[in-house]
């Protein structure tokens, strides 16, 4: 989706929220990776 | 001899009607196509150009407040990450693109929480010697046809005790010239563990974990100036999902960190854009209700303005809200033993909580020079806090664990 006008910005948020968040999905969920720490 | 002017008039009329009704369609587009970095076209038009992208990020969380900390390093994690991304043409109806993702983490993480002498939760954190490097690699690629697309992706991202491969597929349909598209997509992920040996747990074991998720969105331009687009997604977890370096404080013991192995997630995003011609400035305004099936509710509410200036500078600032109930296992310790096959978790990210963050950002465009590129450079802050007092219900005992962060990155992107 084309809706986050950077998608590196987006895509690396989608990252952080991943790993530090107890919920994620919908939209620009970025990148795997276990996210434990 | 009939008198056929009124209908002649109504013909001249409808034609003007129509006329007119076709010169707002294509203005819409024009308008959403112009403001294309604010109000991105629904109908996704294929790249025209290659364009190379590369952004440095470094994360770094807040140290430990003493008063929560029992044991181990006050030092949270920081986190630097290298993004560079490649996309362009390869044919008149497909683009390409890859993207690489290096990360290089250090610090220490939450181990377990366990009561203070008046019963308050404090925590012990690991040594600050967790180390750890995750690399991402993504390939994708999308085929244009008139009125629809079809997006393929694949991935893999390894670290030190992590593997993940996933692929995913997609296609997105446009309606009534382009004003409505509507999107499904699939996706698939396969995750190795391979746990680190600690004191602990000497002898881990490889376990898997495999993520199947669907997604169906509608995108729509409501006038010439917005646009809307929904979202819902579902996404079902199965495997080993608990984390294998926590520990649960129970009845004074400490034991693994021990979650379901199946969980269902449920996501509505909805998305809103409004360009201000005016004032050349664009409001983005983002909703997102999140349920699962281990008993978590979220909302999340981001607000960003998109302000042009001088045409070539864009400063975009931005808050975001975030509030989450606590799954149904989960506890800062737990007091009493449990019961067979109750499950049991402490993880800050499974309590109730709620965070703001704000962040700003600057980009400039320089277009044609030098070597004949468009060139864009971008720069931006943020700042995350979360707490329970934050939170949308009360909360009586937050997790000591909570993290507040920080977030410098810089963009550099290059179009040929």
């Amino acid at each position: 989706m084309a809706w986050a006008p950077d998608p590196h910005e987006a895509a690396f948020e989608g990252h952080v929220f991943f790993s530090k968040e107890g919920s994620t999905l919908g939209g620009d969920a970025g990148g795997g990776g276990c996210g434990c720490n | 001899m009939r008198d056929l002017r009124p209908q002649n008039r109504a013909a001249r009329r409808r034609a003007r009607h129509l006329r007119r009704s076709l010169r707002e369609r294509k203005g819409v587009l024009a308008a959403l196509t112009a403001s294309a970095m604010f109000l991105p076209g629904l109908a996704r038009a294929q790249e025209e150009s290659w364009s190379v992208d590369y952004s440095y990020s470094l994360y770094s969380e807040d140290d430990v407040d003493s008063s929560k900390l029992n044991a181990g390093s006050a030092e949270r994690y920081d986190i630097d990450t290298h993004l560079l991304s490649l996309r362009g043409p390869i044919t008149g109806r497909m683009d390409f693109g890859i993207d690489l993702v290096h990360e290089t983490m250090s610090g220490a993480t939450p181990w377990f929480v366990e009561p203070d002498v008046n019963g308050d939760p404090v925590l012990v954190m690991t040594g600050a010697s967790v180390e750890d490097k995750r690399t991402d690699f993504n390939g994708h690629g999308t085929y244009y046809f008139d009125t629809a697309r079809l997006n393929l992706q694949s991935g893999y991202s390894t670290e030190d005790d992590y593997s993940a491969i996933n692929v995913g597929f997609g296609t997105e349909h446009d309606f009534d010239e382009k004003n409505t598209t509507l999107s499904w997509a699939l996706g698939i992920s396969m995750d190795e563990l391979d746990p680190t040996p600690t004191a602990t747990n000497p002898n881990p074991d490889t376990e898997d974990k495999r993520t199947i998720s669907v997604m169906a969105g509608w995108s729509q331009v409501i006038d010439r100036s917005s646009a809307f687009q929904a979202i819902l997604s579902y996404q079902n977890g199965s495997g080993f999902l608990s984390d294998p370096y926590k520990l649960v404080s129970v009845a004074g013991t400490n034991v693994a960190d021990n979650r379901p192995d199946s969980r269902n997630q449920f996501a509505l995003l909805t998305r809103y854009r409004r360009h201000f011609p005016s004032v050349t400035g664009t409001m983005h305004l983002d909703y997102r209700f999140y349920y699962d099936d281990w008993d978590i509710i979220s909302h999340t509410i981001e607000l960003a303005w998109y302000q042009t200036l001088f045409e070539v500078l864009t400063i975009t600032p931005s808050v975001r809200y975030y509030s989450q109930s606590q799954a149904d296992f989960y506890g800062p310790y737990f007091v009493n033993a449990l019961g067979a096959g109750d499950y049991a978790s402490s993880d800050y990210r499974l309590s109730p909580y709620g965070a703001i963050s704000g962040k700003l950002k600057v980009e400039t465009r320089i277009s044609d020079w030098p070597f004949h590129t468009s060139w864009k450079l971008g720069a931006s802050y943020e700042r995350y806090q979360s707490s329970g007092s934050l939170a949308l219900g009360s909360v009586d005992v937050e997790n000591p664990g909570l993290v507040d962060f920080n977030v410098i990155m810089v963009t550099l992107s290059a179009r040929f």
